[in-house]
């Protein structure tokens, strides 16, 4: 499915307001890769597909630390990207293969998102003289104006690569899987539960130590043995109501 | 230090935008003054002294940015010119607060709302997302609001009634039900996509689990975990294709 060119710019803008909260503005965890994939589903019209590249992304990029001046690969615009893709696969795919080709053409696209943000960074570098000069000549509007240049530098930059992610994934998802769609799709299907595994163990060994290794493998033997004893199934959708698409 | 509270909010609404300007060179710098502002008193000349006093560079956790202005409105106060005090609260709040700041909220509250998050996607909660960001967003705004009060009210020691929330402490223990909650929802999800790896349900949780171990294994010893999903991709397309 290609996305028109409404849904496609309302995605972009989207993508833009989402940018914002990475770090300019309040950090809410809205740019997250859970809820960014399943507002960019509903926009397309494909929320359930949303939801689960959300939860397939979420667990990967958990682990990507945004800490001091470090800058990590751009996990919104990767989640973007990825149900934009994910929208350009063969319909007749199942939920989990769209899902995974998708997460996985919209890995790269977090890499020019990286780019982006370095370049707004640099760009801002110029706004503390700028809030510095007018303070010194009595205005003090300029600090909130040199803030509102540093928003609206990080918001361009989010506005040109959600661009580019909205006009283009659905396009290479498209060429990419139609190469041998038959096979693929039991590829892809399979690595929709191998990413956030590995995700998972990613997180795990980010924390260091021991006690949170015994507790992951506490937390899945408990699951495992909820499923068999049922208990799974009378907590919500675990066979049929999960996020399958 | 006296504050109404119009003033207190409109700090508050500054503080959410303190890394608009972020730059490498300078980062939260003018964030900060942004914020400091409506909390300096004095004539226009003062004021103008005291601001750019605070233009040096300053970065924090954006979370815990509310204290560290106001201990140093606390001490701009006592004076009509810049004060140095307010200069060195400034230094002394950002380095301690930033540690503790980074350490609870990205090292372990994100995590829990995460997972948390996708618990209950896997869980076909299709408001799963909304819970996400509600938690973190709840404790992200009612954080501002408590430490921009306690520098008012403590200076630069709002730093002791910081530290009485023992965040390290409790971010480690966050970290800890995390991997519990983060072993259970790859095994539920594994058991959701059985079909998807063409195994059953007890085998698919199982090679789910051992997936993670080895990535764990992996991963301290240097590997990137995208470079390990690309290596999966391949071995994937191989065994399909085969």
């Amino acid at each position: 499915m290609t996305p028109l060119p409404l849904p496609a710019l309302l995605v972009a803008l989207a993508g833009a307001f989402l940018t914002l909260d990475r770090v300019a503005f309040l950090q809410s965890l809205a740019a997250r890769p859970l809820p960014t994939a399943t507002l960019v589903g509903l926009i397309l019209g494909e929320v359930q597909l949303g939801l689960m590249c959300g939860v397939t992304l979420e667990l990967v990029w958990l682990s990507r630390q945004p800490v001091g001046g470090s800058v990590p690969p751009d996990e919104t615009l990767a989640a973007l990207a990825a149900v934009v893709a994910a929208t350009g696969t063969p319909v007749e795919w199942s939920g989990y293969a769209r899902c995974a080709a998708g997460a996985l053409i919209g890995l790269p696209y977090g890499l020019l998102g990286r780019r982006l943000e370095i370049m707004a960074r640099k760009a801002n570098a110029v706004l503390v003289e700028r809030a510095r000069a007018g303070l010194k000549e009595l205005d003090f509007a300029a600090p909130g104006k040199a803030q509102a240049s540093g928003a609206l530098n990080f918001f361009l930059v989010g506005l040109v690569g959600s661009l580019i992610a909205a006009f283009t994934a659905n396009h290479l998802s498209a060429y990419l899987t139609s190469l041998a769609p038959v096979k693929l799709e039991r590829a892809f299907a399979a690595m929709a539960v191998v990413m956030p595994v590995v995700g998972a163990g990613a997180i795990v060994a980010s924390m260091g130590g021991r006690r949170p290794v015994v507790l992951f493998l506490a937390g899945a033997a408990g699951a495992l043995v909820a499923a068999k004893s049922g208990l799974a199934c009378a907590l919500g959708g675990f066979r049929s109501g999960g996020p399958q698409g | 230090m006296e504050a109404d509270a119009a003033k207190r909010l409109k700090v508050l609404w500054r503080s959410l935008w303190v890394q608009a300007s972020w730059s490498f060179k300078s980062m939260q710098t003018v964030g900060f003054v942004y914020m400091l502002d409506p909390l300096v008193e004095g004539n226009d000349e003062e004021r103008r002294d005291k601001l750019l006093s605070h233009m040096e560079f300053f970065n924090t956790h954006p979370f815990l940015a509310p204290a560290a202005v106001a201990s140093a409105a606390v001490a701009e106060a006592e004076s009509h010119s810049p004060s140095p005090e307010a200069s060195e609260a400034r230094r002394f709040m950002m380095g301690a607060m930033g540690g503790m700041g980074d350490s609870f909220f990205w090292g372990g509250l994100k995590f829990l709302a995460a997972a948390i998050g996708v618990a209950l996607a896997v869980e076909g909660w299709s408001y799963a997302p909304l819970v996400m960001v509600g938690l973190f967003l709840a404790a992200n705004l009612w954080t501002r609001w408590w430490a921009l009060n306690k520098g008012l009210h403590y200076g630069k020691m709002a730093l002791l009634e910081i530290q009485k929330l023992k965040p390290v402490y409790l971010s480690s223990r966050i970290k800890l039900a995390v991997a519990a909650l983060v072993g259970w929802v790859v095994v539920r999800h594994a058991a959701t996509g059985a079909t998807a790896l063409g195994l059953g349900e007890t085998e698919s949780m199982a090679f789910a689990a051992v997936v993670a171990l080895v990535t764990m294994l992996a991963v301290r010893k240097g590997t990137d975990p995208l470079l390990i999903i690309y290596a999966a991709m391949v071995a994937a397309i191989f065994i399909s294709v085969a």
